[in-house]
């Protein structure tokens, strides 16, 4: 199952169809569940070792609090910092224009085959079908991202983007589209994946990444790392472009030894990435390898109004760990691509309808039960249940046609709310209501608009009368 | 402390009145004496997780001159306590008389697990309850209100009782309110899990904070025909002999 | 897009003022050295992560056993003079291995060191509370020896060895900064097919970390 790769900005987002059929699929639910409570396990056995961590997670907070605040000054500095070390900066106001940048590079080098490690940022901007257009060769690197490509899915989870496929299915994939001898030895999978992508590292004109941070003050980009591909990227092709969401500044060097505490724990549970690469400018007179030259692509893309909109500024701290997706009860069962953007579980919730994401979004908000989990583990002690309360509001401010019967049920509830006699008399019309459809013990059904709670449940018989029409039990 | 106030809230006064009078039995048990304000109805928390803010700020209103002058106020549910506590202030944002009201109201309103065992210092009843029994936290009392082990503390102290552990005791049941309604699929098999863990503890009794959960929980198990049934922490804690 | 309009619009959702200086970064106790040393040794441990803590004299056999152990012949030494004053390119001749000449070219790296059987290279630091060697990309060590081979050695030196990331940033925030650093903290791996953990999926799959006692190169 899963859509096609698409356009993220021009797509419809139906959650609901979404979550039904990654539902429906039992496979995909054992697979993904497995994954977010292996993450979710992981990251409590080391965290039980770390007695620091909710100051890390203080301290991860302010640093990002701090910086958002005063991201405009950052901006600045950190332009000055990649261009003094001989890098080229670009400002992207929207997806359209950071494509727009991005392929008159690649037109400029003339370059045919790009390799890329993981971004969700430019999946945001829909960069890859951009390339493709051109009669560019894309070649996501990383293991997770590379099956998503050949499978012609989108990611499933932003950290693990293929945590959703079974060995089998990845083998019919590998044997399909590599013609790799069949398998489903993850080991001599990933060995089939190495082979294949060494060659296109070593050909590549052009490398892509994403930014986990860029440091202000030196003009450096982070990129954390398990695999070594994000290191192939920005090593091997003579040009590399990051692309970076404007929100990803710190000011300085000694702020990556917080967030290094705080993200691959809270990502996979590890206590440090295997890589993490520390990228300032192209490569120095003398050296053999990095690249010639080194763009810095920064994206506004709707963050200056979200960074303008104080109820929600805090969610452009997120640093996109994924530890809200691993806990979410809704995420687990609904899987990514029901979200119909990159950013999935509950801060995509909040994100993707704040990014201006595609009609649909407004009813992602709603796709929580407001348990918390997710504000329980954020590393940047991101209120995101708060978040979703606020964009339900503006869901409902925003008038949705279809709500209107929600608003009138709404109107009356509060009307019968406030004033004693009302609540009274709405209560025993309730229950008369509900007498009628009584059978046995319970209400094995109730009729529209109620009746999908008894698709899965009965609903209780009314009691005789409500404990304000007794004696009190005295 | 001589006299406390019972927030009834909504489900309750409605559907499970046997809840108030084990709430009040088990008050009563500790010493106190219980006003039930006639004029109480709802804290708003419906319309308000439904984005309906200003339906939710009218209830709010009433509710917080409902119980002006209560001493303290206990409730049954954590859900609607932290409606009160970290919502109504939210709520009046923009109100700042209103807002003050609000955090003095809320500075008196209690879970009645946590009035119990934080604010009383009692975690035995002195409750009789004959059977296996498991315990399923709901979220708002759980992360909201950082209920870990008082409800645990009074169930384990009640005679007679077989406490059995829930795997996953404190993952979502899946109601979430509206959620249940709009997102039934997922709620469902949100559900389903719950069930399942129940069914392995082998308890013929599930209990919780909040009947709201109870509800669903007790939907699902008759629904799927599985014999075990659902009770408010309260009726169990007012049990004897 | 001009950089005055997009910071224009930044600056009127931020206000624009003038930040105070960042939060302070607290640093969690520093551990004596002994300590230090042992946690180092014990977090790196893994399949896959293997650490030796050795005398200067002592550094070039270690290497060539490992080697030797695993049959590598190829070898891609850095040129980095501790190599020299620990005596390891002699001691790789004298075992008979073949030495790929450090490349100059980004041409070079793609033919020479990709081929290699092993890299080793000196690393600039290395961090006990994370267990991570820190490398620097210079002209006399290309960033592709520690990543192109899929065995790589790695030596510290004693003293370069410190408490804590912060005690890592702050040395980093004192110096000129390298085009390219690399904290490395284990072998290349992946768990994207089915959660199982496989090494070695685009760099090294093994990778040796040996401290150095009495190293002053």
């Amino acid at each position: 199952m899963g859509p096609e790769r698409a356009h993220h900005e021009a797509g419809q987002i139906d959650f609901l169809d979404g979550a039904r059929r990654a539902l429906a699929d039992p496979a995909f639910q054992a697979n993904l569940q497995r994954a977010v409570h292996t993450f979710r396990q992981n990251r409590t056995r080391v965290l039980a070792t770390l007695p620091e961590w909710e100051t890390w997670r203080e301290q991860a907070r302010a640093i990002k609090a701090h910086t958002l605040a005063h991201l405009d000054h950052y901006l600045e500095v950190l332009d000055r910092s990649v261009r003094g070390a001989g890098g080229q900066v670009h400002w992207a106001a929207d997806a359209e224009e950071a494509r727009r940048i991005i392929l008159d590079l690649a037109g400029r080098h003339g370059v045919r085959r790009i390799v890329k490690s993981k971004s969700s940022t430019t999946s945001e901007i829909a960069l890859n079908p951009a390339l493709e257009e051109e009669g560019i060769e894309v070649t996501e690197t990383d293991l997770g991202e590379f099956i998503m490509q050949l499978a012609d899915e989108e990611p499933v989870h932003f950290v693990a983007p293929a945590i959703h496929k079974s060995p089998e299915q990845v083998a019919t994939l590998f044997a399909d589209r590599l013609a790799t001898p069949r398998t489903t030895d993850p080991e001599a999978l990933t060995q089939a994946a190495r082979l294949h992508l060494r060659e296109t590292f070593l050909r590549a004109e052009m490398g892509i990444s994403g930014v986990n941070f860029a440091v202000a003050e030196s003009g450096t980009i982070v990129l954390f790392e398990n695999e070594g591909n994000a290191r192939m990227v920005t090593t091997l092709p003579r040009v590399h472009v990051a692309v970076m969401g404007m929100e990803k500044v710190v000011p300085r060097l000694a702020d990556l030894a917080i967030m290094l505490r705080v993200l691959p724990l809270s990502a996979t549970g590890s206590r440090m990435a295997e890589y993490v690469s520390l990228i300032t400018g192209p490569r120095r007179s003398g050296e053999a390898d990095g690249p010639d030259e080194f763009h810095l692509v920064i994206l506004d893309n709707g963050r200056s109004r979200i960074l303008g909109d104080p109820e929600v500024r805090e969610a452009l701290q997120c640093i996109r760990c994924g530890a809200c997706l691993n806990v979410c009860p809704v995420y687990e069962r609904a899987g990514g691509h029901a979200y119909g953007s990159i950013y999935s579980g509950p801060i995509g919730a909040v994100l993707t309808p704040l990014l201006g994401g595609a009609s649909g979004a407004g009813e992602l908000p709603f796709a929580s039960t407001l348990c918390g989990a997710c504000a329980e583990v954020c590393p940047v002690k991101i209120d995101i249940p708060r978040l979703l309360l606020v964009m339900r509001r503006r869901a409902v401010e925003g008038s949705r046609a279809a709500a209107w019967m929600e608003r009138v049920g709404m109107r009356i509830y509060a009307l019968a709310a406030t004033s004693e006699r009302r609540w009274a008399w709405g209560g025993r019309a309730l229950r008369a209501a509900l007498r009628l459809f009584v059978r046995g013990a319970t209400v094995p059904r109730l009729p529209f608009p109620f009746a999908a709670w008894t698709r899965y449940r009965t609903f209780p018989a009314p009691p005789p009368e409500a404990f304000r029409d007794t004696d009190h039990g005295a | 402390m001589t006299r406390v106030a019972l927030f009834t809230t909504c489900l309750v006064d409605h559907l499970f009145p046997q809840v108030a009078r084990s709430t009040i039995r088990v008050l009563r048990r500790a010493g106190l004496e219980v006003d039930v304000p006639r004029a109480q109805t709802c804290c708003g928390q419906l319309p308000f997780n439904d984005g309906f803010w200003e339906e939710a700020r009218r209830i709010a209103r009433y509710h917080l001159q409902v119980f002006a002058d209560s001493e303290a106020v206990v409730a049954p549910s954590g859900s609607c306590v932290t409606m009160v506590r970290h919502f109504y202030p939210t709520l009046f944002a923009d109100e700042p008389a209103l807002q003050t009201q609000a955090h003095e109201v809320a500075a008196r309103t209690y879970e009645l697990t946590e009035f119990l065992v934080r604010r009383l210092g009692v975690s035995d009843v002195g409750a009789t309850f004959r059977g296996r029994v498991t315990y399923l936290a709901s979220c708002h009392g759980f992360r909201e209100l950082h209920l870990r082990d008082e409800p645990l503390r009074l169930l384990q102290a009640v005679r007679a009782l077989e406490y059995v552990p829930l795997d996953g005791m404190d993952e979502c049941c899946g109601f979430g309110g509206a959620f249940s309604l709009k997102m039934a699929e997922i709620s469902g098999a949100m559900l389903a899990t719950k069930i399942d863990a129940i069914r392995r503890t082998g308890a013929e009794v599930v209990t919780g904070t909040d009947i709201s959960c109870l509800m669903h929980v007790q939907g699902g198990l008759e629904r799927q025909h599985v014999p075990v049934r659902a009770m408010h922490l309260a009726e169990i804690l007012a049990g004897e002999g | 897009m001009e950089r005055e309009v997009f910071l224009a619009r930044v600056r009127a959702a931020t206000g624009g003022r003038p930040p105070e200086s960042p939060p302070h970064v607290q640093s969690p106790p520093t551990h004596d050295r002994v300590a230090l040393l042992r946690d180092l040794a014990d977090r790196w441990r893994r399949p896959h992560a293997v650490s030796h803590h050795v005398d200067a004299a002592q550094a070039a056999r270690t290497v060539t056993e490992i080697l030797r152990e695993r049959n590598l012949r190829r070898i891609a030494p850095s040129a980095h003079p501790l190599l020299a004053a620990l005596g390891i390119p002699e001691a790789l001749r004298e075992m008979g291995a073949a030495i790929i000449p450090l490349p100059t070219t980004s041409d070079e790296v793609r033919t020479d060191l990709a081929g290699a059987d092993a890299g080793i290279t000196v690393a600039a630091y290395a961090v006990a509370e994370t267990a991570t060697l820190v490398e620097r990309a210079t002209p006399i060590q290309p960033r592709a020896v520690s990543l192109l081979p899929p065995v790589h050695i790695a030596l510290v030196r004693e003293e370069d060895v410190v408490a804590t990331l912060d005690d890592l940033f702050a040395a980093l925030a004192r110096e000129p900064v390298e085009s390219g650093i690399v904290l490395i903290s284990g072998p290349s791996g992946t768990a994207d097919i089915a959660l199982q953990h496989v090494v070695g999926v685009h760099g090294p799959r093994e990778i040796h970390l040996i401290v150095v006692d009495g190293a002053s190169g």
